[in-house]
């Protein structure tokens, strides 16, 4: 890399990515975390988001090397029961990915316009089939509409934060030193991994030369390897940069004066009265609105090309979308609380996210189906800490949930 | 006999000049490449009175008689033809057809679609579909415009060949080149590579995070589909003009922007959904709807049997 100058092209395209990093689950993750536990968890979002860029750049190189994305190298490495538990681990994870954006869209809708959550939901139901109709024939108008709704709320909590001159050192300090502070966090921090890692983008990392060309020659893997790494580290980067913004604008409205238990998503709106002051609801819920109904629509795609994957079967868009939705609508007409179930799911996705690193590294690792794009020694030896990490989270956190043991 | 592609082409007629649009084409096809035309009439049993607005064929003797003029007329420009008239008895008018080509030793299937004109227009824009479904042989469709017949043959003078990169799209290639040298037609290879506004929805999701690696595969794509139809046109037979083109944009509109300068568009298709590569979606059917020249749509298969 040259510098400065020679990444600067690639900004803009990489902003727009950004934003697609940016879902539901991130909302409720950073603001719930920023409430409760103040600056204590911005090392979680900052570790989280270093791990984000390898794996996804991890996948991105699989599929280069290979032509084929993770679920068919898995379908054809692995034996067929494992293969058929990988799906349904990555399908229950589509489930939860999509339970969060369907429930962000829902209660953007019900912010909105004040209706209850379940007409947010069906509103959200009937938004996502049209959406994904237009789609279909090639009309992606609207995704230039969603990404800008996203990006100026993204944009506004960066501004936000150096506005409010927050204490630098504090951030830094909480950024650089792992902290816990009881069993709720160790739950936010699973979820904040779970949100930013996003096992369905994995898959969809891999997924890029699908159908497609793959490079010819050693050096265009390379040079399209470059790019994906710039995309990955730019996009996580930018992506990184506002969640902790928004978990610093969370930390100073609820956490700072003492209004730990406030820190909901639909209470959320007021950590950006300090800069849009009136308008800082309806911002809110449109940009909320926006990133649940775009995150689906990925969502749904990457289901597809896993299961297409996995098990060489696929099931039409509308379906697999109609299934994908149930639990979201189940847990509105059931009455759970939508920020804490927004949660969940996404500590559900960080249990998912050792099914797919896995296989990942042992992939990535191996010379004669990576040719020159196999991992060095240290790539794979970083990425092998990081998955017990990943896993031993994990189990720390059903440990601390079931005995309810402290940190 | 390898020189002669299509010896015997299946034209079905309902009796309608709609119906009749396919007839030129048909006739030049088969005055450069083939043996006689088989002009077929589907006996429905009950048949509407009218079919797009012209008097429908209710029985067998007017069905007959209506072909023998039309055969006729053709004979004057040296083309010869055998004529038909089957009860369809139960089944489906387009498995009838595709039976028939069967039956009858037809090479080649020749319809009009369209998918105006009411319910019979919608009925019988289906018929085509269905039969290039079941017909398991090449099929030359033509989009039905307000134009007025004439019986007069066209022979084509310049075929367009899309390929997708995909193997699959390649199996048109000998066909082709031997339609090309039989009619002294020459030929335009051409790729569209999509840019990253033109990506299929399936493949626009991985594209969402990474948009520079995407463009940058998608330049990279371009690269190699140039290299790639340089060397296909290579296996053209001698003395057969050839020239390649790569596009970037929407394959459809791109496709039908390039065809306004040909007269003949040749191209694999499929009944199945899983292949890759723009064929598995519909874009034959959709370029068909944006040009008004025929598309011969050959089978994926069916070049182990037609050619040499």
């Amino acid at each position: 890399m040259r510098g400065l100058a020679s990444v600067l092209p690639y900004l803009g395209p990489a902003f727009v990515a950004s934003v697609a990093y940016i879902d539901p689950g991130n909302y409720a993750t950073n603001i719930e975390s920023g409430a409760q536990f103040g600056y204590t968890l911005l090392w979680v979002i900052l570790a989280a988001n270093l791990a984000a860029m390898l794996i996804q750049s991890l996948s991105a190189k699989l599929g280069i090397a290979t032509g084929r994305n993770l679920a068919e190298l898995c379908r054809e490495r692995f034996p067929r029961p494992v293969v058929w538990l990988m799906w349904i681990v990555a399908e229950l994870v589509a489930m939860a990915t999509d339970l969060a954006e369907f429930l962000g869209a829902a209660l953007g809708f019900a912010l909105l316009f004040h209706f209850p959550l379940l007409i947010g939901g069906i509103l959200t139901g009937i938004t996502t089939f049209a959406i994904l109709a237009l789609e279909r024939y090639g009309h992606r108008p609207i995704e230039a509409v969603i990404t800008s709704l996203v990006g100026v709320i993204a944009g506004c909590y960066v501004v936000e934060t150096v506005l409010e001159r927050p204490d630098w050192n504090a951030i830094a300090r909480h950024a650089l030193i792992p902290e816990f502070a009881g069993p709720e966090s160790v739950l936010l921090a699973t979820g904040i991994l779970g949100a930013t890692v996003m096992p369905h983008v994995i898959y969809l990392h891999s997924a890029l030369t699908q159908h497609r060309i793959v490079p010819r020659t050693p050096a265009e893997a390379q040079r399209i390897f470059r790019f994906e790494v710039l995309d990955v580290v730019i996009a996580m980067g930018i992506a990184g940069l506002v969640n902790a913004a928004m978990l610093i604008m969370a930390a100073s409205t609820f956490h700072a004066r003492g209004l730990s238990d406030v820190g909901t998503i639909e209470e959320a709106h007021r950590t950006l009265q300090p800069l849009l002051g009136p308008l800082a609801s309806t911002a809110f819920a449109l940009s909320l609105l926006a990133s649940g109904l775009s995150s689906s629509t990925v969502g749904t795609m990457a289901g597809q090309v896993v299961m297409q994957g996995f098990l060489h079967r696929t099931i039409p868009v509308w379906l697999r979308r109609g299934i994908t939705m149930l639990p979201a609508l189940i847990a509105i007409a059931l009455g759970l609380d939508p920020t804490r179930t927004l949660v969940i799911s996404q500590v559900v996705l960080s249990f998912g996210i050792p099914f797919a690193l896995l296989p990942l590294i042992l992939f990535t690792a191996d010379r004669a189906l990576m040719g020159a794009l196999v991992n060095r020694r240290p790539t794979t030896l970083v990425a092998s800490i990081l998955a017990l990490l990943i896993i031993g989270l994990n189990l720390w956190l059903l440990w601390t949930t079931f005995t309810g043991s402290g940190a | 006999m390898s020189e002669i592609p299509l010896a015997h082409i299946l034209v079905p007629l309902d009796g309608s000049s709609l119906a009749e649009q396919i007839l030129p084409v048909a006739a030049g096809l088969v005055r450069a490449c083939g043996r006689e035309l088989i002009l077929l009439h589907v006996l429905e049993p009950s048949p509407p009175e009218r079919i797009h607005g012209q008097p429908h064929l209710a029985t067998a003797e007017a069905a007959a008689r209506y072909l023998d003029r039309i055969s006729r007329e053709l004979a004057e420009q040296r083309v010869f033809c055998r004529i038909a008239v089957i009860a369809a008895d139960n089944a489906a008018v387009a498995t009838v057809i595709a039976r028939q080509a069967r039956a009858l030793g037809a090479d080649l299937i020749a319809l009009t679609t369209h998918g105006r004109g009411g319910l019979r227009g919608l009925l019988f824009g289906r018929i085509a579909q269905q039969v290039l479904q079941q017909a398991e042989r090449p099929t030359l469709v033509l989009r039905a415009t307000e134009r007025s017949v004439s019986l007069l043959p066209e022979t084509p003078q310049h075929l367009l060949i899309p390929l997708d990169g995909s193997p699959a799209s390649e199996h048109v290639l000998p066909f082709a080149w031997q339609l090309a040298r039989c009619l002294a037609a020459t030929v335009t290879l051409a790729r569209v590579v999509p840019t990253l506004e033109h990506l299929s929805f399936s493949e626009s999701a991985p594209a969402v995070f990474l948009p520079t690696a995407t463009a940058a595969l998608l330049e990279l794509e371009r690269q190699h589909a140039e290299q790639d139809l340089q060397h296909l046109a290579a296996t053209a037979p001698a003395g057969l003009p050839v020239t390649v083109v790569v596009r970037q944009g929407d394959v459809v509109a791109e496709l039908a922007a390039l065809a306004t300068d040909v007269d003949l568009v040749v191209m694999t298709t499929h009944g199945r959904a899983g292949l890759p590569g723009w064929l598995a979606g519909s874009v034959a059917a959709r370029l068909l709807e944006r040009v008004t020249i025929p598309l011969l749509l050959v089978p994926i298969g069916r070049q182990e049997t037609s050619t040499i």
